[in-house]
């Protein structure tokens, strides 16, 4: 889907031929390879019953991504927003308590040993620009 | 470049301190279960950028050397190889640890290892001048073929078969034609968005593909942590594996030879290296000690640990003469000298003859500090390698998201980092190879730059590729890559009919 985007896109802006002539053979080898692969994994893949056990398995395993996955995103929406003072030690707060890491004052100090770790050696010491968010922007 | 023995040492004492802190942080995240040199890297990856070049190589090259041996104590104590690199180990080492000998195996993991690094630095130093040297005369014809032949090679020994090492490198390739053209500054592939008019950022991707991606695995297997074997390690068992490892140096020169050779192959390193070298262990060994094969066998554990080692010093050849990177981690490595400018190459060497020495020299010292560091932590390594997997997902996570930040200084670079990581999570699961793409994406603007040099010079003709005894060579040894798997195979079935 990418390699057909990408050389659509070229067509588009008329790109130097010999610009797209490489796309295009490197579309090509793309093609032609996953072609490959397809009739490979067609012609040579064993069929397998999937067993009750393993489709509820794969389903627990797809919950758990999702979750992450979800998680990871709301991380990053919430960062321009919040900036990394809050979104940091909230970001890791939630996803302690959903992998169940207790005590509680473990989940505080870690959460708050990494926002050190995040503040002083990425933004104070590598000098980063780390989002720092409407409410810490406001204030100054 | 005159060397002197002064000039070697002020090398050495100048960076000594890198190299420390290098091979200790490699140690702890090789003995921590889930993590390897290439996702540490990766993952710290925004740290080392902001450190100048040779320091940044320097503790890259001591944490991979580090890394490597860490990886052997959850093998060793848990039965668990952190790399398939120490999968071998866990064959070895761990029967030996049933046995009461944990400390044994350990002593003879870490000199192995120290050992390891030491002839890999002893063989690097002496062949990279010369292979530069000889690398000066590759025109951009040779160049071409020479980033051809890194990408197929990788392709060969992936894992789920040739085709699909060689869509991801190619897929790589085609992921590196967004952004502007090296050619004619054309801008394409870049869908419009402004974000994308300087490329795919390469660090960001790095991290997901790496990093990133290791989180849905650690995730999904979370729940299977092992117990860690109750044995108190003892610094004169230690010792006494010191002393095996030491009793056997034909065996070391061997193990370190595989290490080496197969280290330099782009993509092969040491979960190719250690088999080898503990199967011609095997093949040599006295029929008293090929009895204790698979049931503790010091021989074949320190042919394992002495490849995995050499391996390090093997794959810098490549990439400080071609810039092809023998594995992940020197594909960071990579990735790291390019944000700061500097190209490696045929003309790294001449052109930054201080780092370049720095760096391969930095080979020794982090092959003492494996030996005399990795007595400490072997002792302590089984609370290392305790640490829960809980707790590792959400630092890593954040760490990774930093990494992702760390180039663009924009939360873009997040969003392709989590794409990098889902593509990268998918790819490992159906066997595709995130290093080959990786590869392509890093030396994809090279290569295109390089095939229009050439038929600049060939006068738009694609016959130039095919003049000369380098590229025909090279061609033919490419030929021979591609053919030698299936010839082999078809001459097996065919003996085996007989």
């Amino acid at each position: 889907m990418y390699t057909v985007a990408n050389l659509i896109d070229q067509v588009i802006k008329e790109v130097e031929w010999k610009t797209f002539m490489y796309s295009v053979l490197i579309g090509a080898g793309v093609f032609i390879t996953a072609g490959i692969c397809v009739i490979h994994a067609i012609l040579f893949s064993k069929r397998r019953v999937v067993t009750d056990e393993e489709r509820a398995e794969g389903r627990i395993k797809f919950r758990k991504i999702s979750v992450f996955l979800l998680l990871s995103v709301g991380f990053i929406l919430s960062l321009d927003y919040l900036g990394y003072f809050i979104a940091v030690p909230l970001f890791l707060i939630v996803m302690f308590c959903w992998l169940r890491v207790r005590p509680w004052w473990k989940v505080i100090l870690l959460s708050a040993a990494m926002l050190a770790l995040v503040h002083f050696l990425f933004v104070d010491w590598a000098g980063m620009a780390l989002p720092v968010g409407c409410l810490f922007a406001d204030l100054g | 470049m005159d060397i002197s023995l002064a000039y070697v040492l002020d090398l050495i004492i100048t960076h000594a301190h890198v190299v420390l802190f290098g091979v200790v942080v490699g140690m702890i995240v090789g003995a921590t279960p889930g993590l390897t040199s290439s996702n540490s890297t990766a993952i710290m990856l925004p740290f080392i950028l902001t450190l100048d070049p040779t320091t940044g190589t320097i503790f890259v090259i001591s944490l991979h050397a580090g890394a490597q041996v860490g990886n052997s104590f959850p093998a060793i104590l848990l039965n668990i190889p952190g790399t398939p690199s120490s999968a071998v180990t866990t064959l070895e080492g761990y029967p030996l640890a049933c046995e009461g000998k944990a400390s044994l195996a350990l002593g003879v993991c870490v000199l192995a290892s120290a050992l390891g690094g030491l002839i890999g630095g002893v063989v690097s130093i002496l062949s990279v001048p010369l292979l530069s040297s000889v690398a000066l005369e590759f025109s951009p014809v040779e160049l071409t073929i020479i980033i051809l032949f890194g990408l197929v090679i990788i392709g060969q020994i992936s894992q789920g078969g040739v085709w699909k090492g060689f869509l991801s490198g190619l897929f790589g390739l085609m992921a590196a034609t967004c952004g502007p053209d090296p050619m004619w500054g054309v801008y394409r592939g870049d869908f419009g968005i402004v974000l994308l008019y300087d490329g795919i950022p390469i660090v960001s991707c790095l991290v997901g593909l790496l990093a990133f991606s290791e989180m849905f695995k650690l995730l999904i297997e979370k729940d299977k942590q092992a117990e860690v074997l109750q044995q108190k390690i003892s610094l004169k068992l230690i010792l006494q594996g010191f002393r095996e490892v030491l009793k056997r140096p034909v065996e070391t020169l061997r193990s370190a030879f595989i290490g080496l050779v197969v280290g330099a192959i782009p993509g092969a390193g040491g979960s190719i290296a250690a088999p080898i070298a503990y199967q011609q262990s095997m093949t040599f060994s006295s029929p008293e000690e090929k009895a204790r094969f698979g049931k503790g066998s010091i021989s074949g554990l320190m042919s394992a640990d002495v490849s995995n080692n050499a391996c390090v010093g093997g794959a810098l050849i490549p990439l400080m003469t071609l810039a092809l990177p023998g594995s992940s981690t020197d594909a960071v490595l990579l990735v790291a000298l390019s944000f700061h400018g500097l190209v490696l190459g045929p003309e790294f060497l001449t052109m930054n003859g201080d780092m370049a020495y720095a760096v391969l020299f930095s080979q020794f010292t982090a092959a003492f500090c494996i030996a005399f560091v990795g007595v400490l932590l072997a002792w302590v390594a089984g609370r290392i390698i305790n640490v829960s997997m809980t707790v590792l997902i959400p630092i890593i996570s954040i760490l990774a998201f930093i990494g992702g930040f760390a180039e663009t200084q924009l939360t873009f670079g997040i969003w392709i980092m989590l794409l990098s990581g889902i593509l990268g999570y998918f790819m490992k699961k159906y066997q595709y190879v995130p290093l080959a793409f990786l590869l392509g994406l890093v030396l994809g603007s090279k290569f295109e730059t390089n095939l229009f040099c050439g038929l600049r010079m060939g006068h738009n003709s694609f016959s130039i590729f095919f003049e000369g005894p380098i590229a025909l060579t090279l061609w033919g040894l490419l030929a021979l890559t591609i053919t030698f798997p299936w010839l082999h195979n078809l001459y097996r079935t065919r003996r085996a009919g007989r």
